[in-house]
């Protein structure tokens, strides 16, 4: 695999508890350009990480901490962040 | 120019020091709008809840409640906005945030106080989790909460 870029991923709140992960730096090909892409990557880990990302799921995702669509470009060092919908306030 | 103060911490704030530093912002204050929310006792059949955790996204939380405050600054004439934000445990009755908007006359004071915590409550991001003796739940995002947000869209477009 050509390691083209490394993301920095954040989960938060019920996320972290559920993938038991706060944060971690992932290195992708350059075949990974989208958000959308990366999920689908994740999800292939299985288990927990399909339930959280998977079909019916509501989620968040902030690149370099403002809100995207998941067809939003990728790029080397963006800070990646996963989130349930908000309730603060 | 208005003055806006931004604030996310673990510690408790004073609500009538914070009005007194708003008045003494301008002279032209003549209507201060300020809105308090609480950790509210709730009772299920299963169990009652005894205190509220807050998560948020450090320097992200920042950001949006900065990106909201200027937008509303942009459609009212605002003379000074302050939020603060509690984060951590938080047990029920204590002060969870606090929205003040200060200006010449009260619709514009009322109108953002307002237009900022619907963001604050459908954009910004912070998570709760309530705890009781029995269980620990995070708390779901509410639709009514996005039927707010909607309702400025639809009377401001573009926002």
């Amino acid at each position: 695999m050509a390691v083209t870029k490394t993301l920095q991923i954040k989960y938060f709140a019920r996320f972290r508890e559920q993938l038991n992960l706060e944060h971690e730096l992932f290195p992708v090909s350059e075949s990974i350009e989208t958000v959308q892409q990366l999920i689908e990557l994740l999800k292939l880990r299985g288990g927990v990480w399909q339930t959280v990302f998977g079909e019916s799921q509501k989620f968040l995702c902030a690149v370099n901490q403002q809100v995207v669509k998941h067809n939003f470009p990728l790029q080397d060092n963006d800070e990646v962040a996963f989130y349930p919908p908000v309730t603060g306030g | 120019m208005t003055r806006i103060v931004i604030a996310i911490q673990a510690q408790d704030f004073d609500i009538n020091k914070e009005l007194v530093d708003l008045r003494a912002v301008s002279s032209e204050t003549g209507a201060i709008v300020n809105f308090t929310g609480l950790v509210r006792a709730e009772a299920d059949a299963k169990n009652t809840i005894e205190s509220l955790f807050l998560e948020h996204y450090p320097g992200m939380s920042e950001k949006i409640i900065q990106q909201h405050v200027e937008k509303a600054c942009a459609k009212w004439p605002l003379l000074a906005v302050t939020v603060l934000h509690r984060i951590g445990e938080l047990k029920v009755g204590e002060q969870i945030v606090w929205v003040a908007a200060s200006s010449s006359h009260r619709q514009a004071a009322f109108a953002a106080a307002e237009f900022i915590m619907d963001f604050l409550k459908t954009e910004a991001p912070f998570w709760k989790k309530q705890k009781s003796a029995q269980a620990e739940q995070w708390v779901e995002a509410r639709e009514k909460d996005l039927q707010a947000l909607h309702r400025w869209s639809k009377k401001f477009p573009g926002i």
